[in-house]
């Protein structure tokens, strides 16, 4: 790769170590970036460089476009990879990289700027032939979003043009709460982005959430990499994923694929990107949401299934190297899945969970793949997003590869702040999701108020006493803060302490 | 040996018994034969009855443990401790710290059993180490000190029951 030999990853956690790994792969040489909680972690000791951005705020850290592109500078990184998240969405930031003359891996920032803006991607869409949901942009007044919302009809979603990440979106059920819900909506927006454009869209109560990866080289060549479903959701963020979807069959893929790619062409799309759609699952009617124009969290599940490393394509992509295989060449294989864990209690409305991950585990074995920031002894600020770690499997059918999760979720270990571990185990083994019927409400509808099961094993009552009696080889203490002082007597000490059997 | 735990808001009591071959444990109506296999670096690999089971356990806290067994993460807490036997403070069992000051090791954990004379604790005020050892063969039952934490004079630090022979 002639145009870069030293990247920048303005990322952190699982994201930035994957980044770094597929870094040392190609021979590019990985330079981290961390706030100053994240000193010590598992991305800043993999990475060639690190610098230091700032406090543990991401708005004076991760956030801030100056100190990236300057940590850039200074390291004599050529180019920079956003990730996810953070600032990899932002047209400005693109901009401003390739003003400086380095390579930002992702989209042109025109193809950034064309998907932020909700309204004008659907005005875009639509003249590409593209469904989108039934809905309306351009709304000018209360009179206009009236008249829009009668003929798109009830329970309707009114979303900020500028939006995402659930900013500025209410759900309206009724003509009576119309206003109000537009009013409070167009606050929220106008505090968020600066913009209180709205637009109304069709509520789609038992929809299935289902995107297309999309890879475009800089000659032209578009192409799909088939769906992945992301039904399974909680305040609007996944928890389960999977490709391909129990839904789409090859006559749904080939449409949604051509969609997707017509999408992406429309903005002039290169690198890795997603367009997300939402499905009716009786009629299979599918309609644009929209696009994201950055690597996806859940990207693993489509390297499983089609065989290529999109990080790989990004970079080679970025370095104008052109896709050397055809659509006709691509061939979903067997069936992937993704689970992430979380720092968060599933039985206390997912409320995030801080402290030290006192040990961390997960099994080896065929088909496994697991994608983590963290490792035994890693502390979880409440600074930043709770994801933990995602653990992936591929097997050769859905059958066997939600087995193979089973086991593995099993097998994992994650002891010293409440994770969703138990609560992946229960929504694996529902039968609705295991029928592959879940829709995007499937947690609300059907594990509303879940709770880990209340019978405790005997085995598990009897370790916790066993482990008492034979504490100092049985169990993982944290370990003291040994003295201050370097001539202190204390210090010595911590060579005879019992509990010392880590 | 009585051990009494909170887990998921339920109180649940085990008594264990030696044995032979190493355990009978009471858990409600249900008795099981205990062998302990393997312990080793926060992992458990013991036999109940003629099944085998693994466990794997790390402390938050002396008294809050992480478990994890059959696929199942668990809090374990110990519940408060019961008063048995010797029930004036200073007792012979009842450790007290003897003077105000910083506790820096916490040597055993509750369950362990101990030798007459074993460290237990180690203290440090004005700058002198104070070692608090067993005054008898026993069993720990309550651990009140944490490492680090202040403690006053006189204040409880560790419980130890003979265990009759």
């Amino acid at each position: 790769m002639p145009q870069f030999d030293r990247v920048l990853i303005a990322n952190r956690g699982e994201i930035a170590v994957r980044l770094i790994r597929a870094c040392r792969e190609l021979g590019l040489s990985p330079v981290a970036v961390y706030s100053e909680p994240d000193a010590d972690a598992l991305h800043v000791r993999l990475a060639d460089g690190a610098v230091c951005l700032g406090p543990a705020a991401a708005r004076e850290s991760y956030l801030d476009m100056n100190k990236v592109i300057d940590a850039a500078r200074q390291t004599g990184a050529q180019a920079i990879h956003p990730g996810y998240g953070f600032l990899s969405e932002n047209a400005e930031f693109a901009r401003r990289i390739i003003n400086a003359g380095l390579v930002f891996i992702g989209p042109p920032p025109e193809a950034i700027e064309a998907m932020g803006d909700k309204a004008a991607a659907r005005t875009r869409m639509q003249s590409s032939g593209v469904p989108v949901v039934p809905g309306a942009q351009d709304l000018a007044d209360d009179t206009k979003i009236q008249q829009a919302a009668a003929t798109i009809g009830y329970p309707l979603l009114i979303k900020a043009a500028a939006g995402g990440g659930g900013k500025g979106m209410r759900i309206v059920h009724s003509a009576a709460d119309l206003l109000e819900g537009a009013a409070a909506a167009r606050r929220e927006a106008l505090h968020a982005f600066g913009d209180d454009r709205l637009i109304l869209e069709k509520y789609l109560t038992d929809a299935r959430h289902i995107e297309i990866q999309i890879l475009a080289d800089q000659h032209g060549q578009t192409l799909h990499l088939f769906e992945r479903e992301c039904s399974v959701q909680r305040r609007h963020q996944k928890v389960i994923e999977e490709a391909p979807s129990p839904l789409v069959d090859e006559s749904l893929r080939a449409k949604m694929g051509a969609a997707a790619v017509a999408a992406a062409k429309t903005v002039g799309y290169t690198n890795a990107g997603t367009v997300e759609f939402i499905v009716d699952p009786v009629t299979r009617d599918f309609y644009f949401l929209e696009m994201n124009t950055r690597l996806q969290v859940e990207h693993p599940i489509t390297e499983a299934i089609s065989g290529l490393d999109l990080v790989h394509w990004q970079f080679r992509i970025a370095a104008g190297e052109a896709l050397p295989f055809q659509q006709a060449d691509l061939t979903p294989r067997g069936h992937a899945i993704e689970c992430r864990l979380y720092a968060e209690d599933p039985a206390n409305g997912f409320l995030p969970a801080t402290g030290t991950l006192l040990k961390f585990s997960t099994p080896p074995g065929p088909g496994i793949r697991v994608d983590s920031g963290v490792e035994s002894g890693s502390v979880i600020s409440p600074h930043y997003d709770p994801l933990l770690a995602k653990i992936i499997v591929h097997a050769a059918d859905r059958t066997a590869a939600l087995q193979r999760m089973q086991t593995t979720l099993q097998d994992t270990l994650a002891l010293g702040l409440t994770t969703n571990l138990d609560f992946l185990q229960a929504i694996l083994a529902h039968p609705v999701f295991v029928a592959g019927e879940a829709t995007t409400h499937f947690i609300d509808q059907h594990l509303p108020n879940w709770q880990p099961a209340p019978d405790i094993p005997a085995a598990a009552i009897i370790a916790a006493a066993l482990a008492e009696l034979h504490s100092p080889s049985a169990t993982t203490h944290t370990t003291a803060s040994p003295s201050q002082d370097p001539h202190s007597p204390w210090l010595r000490l911590t060579g005879f302490r019992m509990g010392g059997g880590e | 040996m009585k051990f009494t735990y909170q887990i998921n808001g339920a109180e649940h009591t085990l008594t264990l018994e030696k044995h032979p071959e190493g355990y009978r444990a009471h858990l409600g109506t249900a008795i099981y034969d205990v062998k302990l296999l393997h312990a080793k670096d926060g992992q458990l690999h013991f036999q109940l009855d003629e099944t085998r089971h693994t466990a794997h356990l790390a402390h938050e806290t002396p008294a809050k443990r992480w478990l994890h067994n059959a696929g199942r993460t668990l809090v374990i807490e110990k519940a408060a401790t019961h008063r048995r036997g010797a029930d004036t403070a200073g007792g012979s069992g009842r450790l007290t710290a003897p003077m105000p000051g910083q506790v820096r090791a916490v040597l055993v954990a509750v369950g362990n059993e101990v030798t007459a004379g074993q460290p237990l604790l180690l203290m440090e005020a004005m700058k002198m180490e104070i070692r608090i050892a067993a005054p008898h063969a026993g069993c720990i039952t309550a651990l009140h000190a944490t490492e680090g934490g202040s403690v006053n004079k006189d204040d409880l630090l560790i419980e130890v029951e003979e265990i009759p022979t």
